[in-house]
């Protein structure tokens, strides 16, 4: 038996393994991947353009043009090129994505909503909405292949910052406790004048510089984040400063405990007694409408999950040998929890992600669904389904979006299952 | 048990104070002038006349003291030296804003202070001068710039506003033009840019908006409506009822159905029974419920297919209170047991799939095993000892199906065009009627709380070692 020879005790092979013993999530995981793939070359499945063309003996690549004029800024099309509908040009030869439509192009010849068995104004069988088209005469599958990329971004973005928000707090709490934790009164008093000063600094003073970075785009709002960050750490540095000369005084040395856990708790309660989807629906309603905000709302409030199973996993791992020991050698404390401690506990993490991706994929597209939040421009699986509600007989505009909401939400929940019974040990003993 | 309900009802008052700090900041953030919004516009800017423009900016300014927006937004405020304590008397909300960034940029509140009363200046003498025969057909563009350019927060198109006053004003207004030049070119000169980096505490005391807007909210006073102008909670309390039926009904059958499943498939682990269920609630599990509902609303009522059900709302329109009764209540259900289906089916599978997990786990524990070993028969097992103790997750969900309820609401009551309050929020958000979103927001998170509340009370019925009183 050669195959048992191979098998590995150490947990997260065993884990590894129970999970690719469970046939469903391991394919699961496969088709997500494959998924991912989609989104991620979604201009090369269905886009306008063809990928390169010979045009008038030059040999073009237009989608990589479009990539760096939107990318680089540069101006490379001549006008008429520009504007024109590349599917009627006089083409020597050329590679074309499999679907020949942009997304939020309307082709109002096939407005409004065109059955994909129905009768189409097509010039020949490439051209043909292979879906449909939507009552604005959108193609529904370059709709659907481009709203995979929306999806996927959300569900990975908003899990990506409750994830932060959640393993920190939760680890804090964890590992702290309400007792291990202890500060001079010194640092105390400084890092609390120096932390109020630092977010008036670092984030009120600036609040319309963020605000407009937000609306702008996410790499300017991250550049504006991380200079506010900077602000908010070096007036923090600052006011840190006088507590080496305070602890020499007596009332300075003075050693207190930090609530950690009890604070982190309180705040996870409240947390947990908001209404969170109604929440990001009033937010989403009131606010300007940006994918971003809605990730970011999505995150902000969707990571008590994460913190309690974080805080209950780092409670059990910080009694264990090996952090004695580290202890024992001296390590600092953040040492000991972001590198021997946190990577023990991130397993049923990976439980509340997996979920959590679900939920959010679910949360946007019912957003988009009821036209909030949302850009009305950016075509997206929710909207792509609204869009039934107002042509009656589209069956295709009302089966596939929501297949595709369905199909993805399923896979996630699969996989959230999956490394939930390869974790647990108590299930794999059953 | 009265002590701890106390304890409990005390230890809500931080999370709801927290949530109508929220619903606040929330609707402080909310573009657009409230004032203008419920004068739908006719006030601020417009008018030709001057006198016409007078009454409108009279009548501006008294609807802004009702509805109490002179006065400071909060008990405290934290703000730059520069920022003057008294910023928010002054009218219109974006002009404000203009004039804090303005602040916020040189630090000189005089300086920004006199533009502000030279462009105000500026504005009445082009009003007194409407007449003239001087502006050759410029007076609307000259009034578009006019209003445009005290909420503008940037300096630079300031400058580029006033270029193209310069261009088009008469010269009996070049006076008051040359004025508002003065103090804008002197702002930079001007600038205490020091001033932004000192902060300052004001106490403003409780006559604030936040605090009059919470008074309000406790009499019952949620405002009124920018749409129809009815007062918000009448709106509520019709809205309310409908929600609250279809949702009682619906985690009704939940549970009723939820628990019997759940209890088989745990019972029968493995055999095919428990399989087709498990696989079947799974799949039901993730199905959103807004692409079922429109599929549903699309095949199944009325449109080009199938035309078994009503096409939504709650009762036909020929409907009215003579009806006998039982013919009403056939006319309800029949509009509802669509609505009622899609609305359970997602907490039926979320609440079975727990149902079986806990009984499963129960089954595994040593008082059962002692309980069979005592020759006690299976019915009584499963039923009285494993199964009573398998409840308290399941009741703990009721703290979670209800607000998951509430949210998904807005979605089902639109699709199903239910007059609850997921519609009524809906509509609001549409026609951005921001008080009657703020309010639907705070009503829902307080039933969320109630509903925590009353699982927390059905926790100590169920299990008695829970006892929250102390021994």
């Amino acid at each position: 038996m050669k195959k048992e020879a191979k098998i590995s005790y150490s947990p997260r092979a065993r884990a590894w393994e129970a999970f690719r013993q469970n046939r469903p999530a391991y394919y699961s995981l496969w088709v997500v991947g494959i998924l991912a793939v989609i989104a991620i070359s979604a201009d090369f499945l269905a886009y306008n353009k063809p990928i390169i063309a010979s045009y008038q003996g030059e040999i073009i690549w237009p989608i990589f043009r479009d990539y760096e004029e939107k990318w680089f800024g540069l101006k490379l099309w001549t006008p008429e090129l520009r504007k024109a509908d590349w599917r009627s040009l006089e083409l020597e030869w050329a590679v074309w994505p499999p679907v020949r439509y942009a997304p939020e192009e309307l082709d109002l010849r096939n407005a409004p909503a065109v059955s994909p068995f129905g009768e189409q104004i097509i010039r020949n069988a490439a051209e043909r909405h292979y879906l449909g088209t939507d009552n604005l005469g959108r193609d529904l599958l370059s709709g659907l292949i481009h709203g995979t990329r929306i999806s996927l971004t959300v569900g990975l973005v908003s899990m990506g910052i409750s994830a932060i928000i959640g393993i920190l707090l939760g680890a804090l709490a964890g590992y702290f406790g309400d007792t291990s934790l202890q500060v001079s009164r010194a640092t105390l008093w400084t890092g609390s004048i120096g932390v109020l000063l630092g977010l008036f600094y670092g984030f009120y003073l600036r609040r319309y510089a963020l605000g407009e970075a937000l609306g702008e785009s996410f790499l300017a709002f991250l550049a504006s984040l991380i200079e506010s960050l900077l602000w908010f750490a070096g007036v923090v540095g600052i006011c840190w400063l006088p507590s080496r000369i305070l602890k020499k005084t007596r009332w300075g040395a003075h050693r207190v405990h930090l609530w950690v856990d009890l604070t982190i708790s309180r705040i996870i309660e409240v947390m947990i007694s908001l209404p969170t989807t109604l929440l990001i629906f009033t937010v989403a309603a009131v606010a300007k409408p940006s994918l971003f905000l809605v990730m970011a709302v999505i995150g902000l409030t969707s990571w008590t999950g994460i913190a309690r199973f974080m805080r209950g996993e780092m409670l059990k791992v910080r009694s264990l040998d090996y952090i004695q020991a580290a202890r024992a050698l001296g390590y600092s404390d953040l040492r000991i929890m972001f590198l021997h401690a946190l990577p023990n506990s991130l397993a049923p993490v990976l439980v509340s992600i997996a979920f959590g991706i679900a939920s959010a994929i679910l949360v946007e597209s019912g957003l988009s669904f009821l036209g909030i939040g949302v850009p009305p421009t950016t075509v997206t699986w929710g909207s792509l389904l609204s869009a039934a509600r107002s042509a009656t007989n589209a069956w295709w505009l009302a089966i596939f979006p929501g297949m595709a909401i369905f199909i993805v939400v399923t896979l996630f929940n699969i996989l959230g299952e999956g490394f939930r019974d390869a974790i647990d040990p108590r299930l794999q003993a059953r | 048990m009265g002590a701890y309900l106390l304890r409990r009802v005390i230890f809500f008052i931080p999370t709801l104070f927290l949530i109508t700090l929220l619903s606040f900041i929330i609707s402080q953030s909310a573009p657009g002038d409230p004032v203008e919004q419920m004068l739908s516009g006719r006030a601020g800017g417009g008018g030709e006349q001057l006198a016409e423009r007078q009454a409108n900016q009279r009548a501006y300014l008294e609807k802004r003291r009702e509805l109490g927006l002179d006065l400071p937004i909060f008990y405290f405020s934290i703000a730059p030296l520069a920022e003057p304590e008294t910023l928010h008397r002054i009218p219109q909300v974006t002009v404000q804003e203009a004039l804090r960034r303005l602040v916020y940029k040189f630090g000189n509140w005089q300086a920004v202070e006199s533009y502000y009363k030279a462009v105000r200046r500026l504005d009445s003498a082009f009003y007194a001068s409407f007449a003239d025969t001087h502006w050759k057909g410029n007076q609307t563009e000259v009034q578009a710039l006019l209003t445009l350019l005290p909420q503008e927060k940037n300096y630079q198109e300031i400058l580029y506003k006033l270029r193209q006053l310069e261009q088009r004003i008469i010269p009996s207004l070049m006076p008051f033009y040359k004025q508002v030049w003065n103090t804008v070119s002197a702002m930079p000169e001007e600038a205490q840019r020091w001033k932004v980096y000192v902060p300052t505490i004001h106490w403003y005391g409780t006559a604030n908006q936040y605090h009059r807007w919470l008074m309000g909210l406790l009499r019952g006073d949620f405002g009124t409506s920018y749409q129809d102008k009815r007062p918000i909670a009448k709106k509520l309390a019709d809205a309310v009822r409908w929600s609250l039926v279809i949702n009682f009904i619906s985690i009704l059958l939940a549970y009723l159905i939820a628990i019997p499943l759940g209890v088989i498939s745990a019972v029968r682990r493995g055999s095919l029974q428990d399989r087709f269920i498990s696989i079947s609630l799974f799949m039901l599990y993730s199905l959103p419920n807004f692409w079922v509902g429109t599929m549903a609303i699309m095949f199944l009522c009325g449109g080009d297919y199938l035309s078994i059900f009503p096409p939504g709302g709650v009762q036909s329109t020929e409907h009215s209170p003579e009806w006998p009764l039982l013919r009403r209540i056939t006319d309800w259900t029949y509009h509802l047991i669509l609505p009622v289906i899609v609305y359970t089916y997602g907490s039926l599978a979320f609440l079975s799939r727990q149902m079986r997990t806990a009984l499963l786990e129960n089954l595994q524990q040593d008082y059962v095993r002692t309980a069979r070993a005592k020759g006690l028969s299976e019915k009584i097992v499963i039923w009285k000892h494993a199964f009573r103790n398998s409840l308290i997750p399941i009741i703990t969900l009721l703290a979670s199906v209800f607000p998951a309820m509430i949210s998904g609401s807005v979605i089902l009551e639109t699709i199903f065009s239910i007059p609850g309050m997921g519609l009524l929020s809906y509509g609001a958000m549409i026609a951005r009627d921001y008080p009657v979103i703020i309010s639907v927001f705070t009503i829902g998170a307080v039933l969320t709380l109630v509903g925590i509340l009353i699982a927390d009370v059905l926790y100590a019925v169920v299990d008695p070692r829970i006892t929250y009183t102390k021994r």
